[in-house]
């Protein structure tokens, strides 16, 4: 059993565990050539749709502390036994609404395939809507980004739109007229629940 | 459920890395611990070689078991 933070100082660090990773803030000192190597990595950053960022260390550094931990959280995944960095997650928090919105890189690429996002993301989700008591979590993957659509569904999130359109094809190589839909998926409170006690059942 | 073409199989077994004899009607991606993310990628793009033409998103969205790429092989 994973224990959750029953509540939540708005600032302070994120530290949550896993059977096979520890997530916590990423921190200045987390920041080193690996992780700038993430962000420079087409194969990496085409998944967010995100431009490949050549950043140099401090401009990295300067991102991921604007990370604040209150509406907005960089967590980095570390494999439990080894301490690699992993990946990140990114959480945004829209506390009007009790929405969030998760992304995530997996950036040491002989991690992919390997359940990374749906372990790491589940025990996010518990911290979502248990800690913060978010009333509901979406993701916003590109329609041509496998991956996630696949941990999407399989976690069971409803695809609840498709955006025709809705996004230029970054760093796609196929020229700046190329789009992109969006799909935006979605999972409520009571679904995150009622998942897990038939998991559990 | 009719069973399941030996072009379906075959898809899914590449895709998968497992042999077309283990493929059935039960494959699918919340069952089959062999259907991972890089796996579901790879079957897709088999797909859409297999079909000629990119996936729609709403095609996409529909994979989840054998039965659903028999679906779009028929």
């Amino acid at each position: 059993m994973i224990a959750i933070p029953t509540s939540w100082t708005p600032g302070a660090l994120l530290k949550l565990e896993t059977e096979r990773f520890v997530l916590r803030t990423m921190t200045r000192e987390d920041v080193d050539d690996s992780v700038v190597a993430w962000l420079a990595n087409p194969e990496v950053m085409v998944g967010l749709n995100l431009p490949r960022r050549r950043m140099t260390r401090a401009q990295a550094v300067r991102w991921a502390l604007s990370y604040d931990n209150a509406t907005k959280f960089m967590v980095l995944v570390c494999a439990k036994d080894s301490g690699e960095k992993i990946g990140f997650f990114t959480l945004t928090i829209e506390g009007a609404h009790r929405t969030a919105e998760t992304a995530v890189v997996v950036g040491a690429q002989h991690w992919w395939g390997k359940n990374v996002v749906a372990e790491c993301r589940a025990v996010l989700m518990d911290f979502l809507f248990d800690t913060l008591n978010m009333h509901k979590v979406i993701g916003r993957p590109h329609g041509r980004n496998m991956s996630s659509i696949f941990n999407y569904k399989k976690m069971g999130f409803t695809c609840e739109a498709v955006l025709r359109q809705q996004m230029r094809a970054i760093d796609s190589g196929e020229g700046e007229d190329k789009r992109l839909d969006q799909l935006i998926f979605g999972m409520l409170r009571t679904e995150w629940h009622a998942r897990k006690a038939g998991e559990a059942a | 459920m009719s069973p399941l073409s030996d072009t379906v199989k075959s898809l899914i077994a590449d895709a998968l890395s497992v042999p077309a004899a283990d493929v059935t009607s039960a494959t699918g991606l919340a069952t089959t611990p062999a259907w991972d993310s890089l796996a579901h990628m790879r079957l897709v793009l088999a797909l859409e070689d297999r079909l000629g033409r990119q996936l729609t998103p709403n095609e996409i969205i529909s994979i989840a078991s054998a039965e659903d790429v028999a679906a779009l092989v028929r």
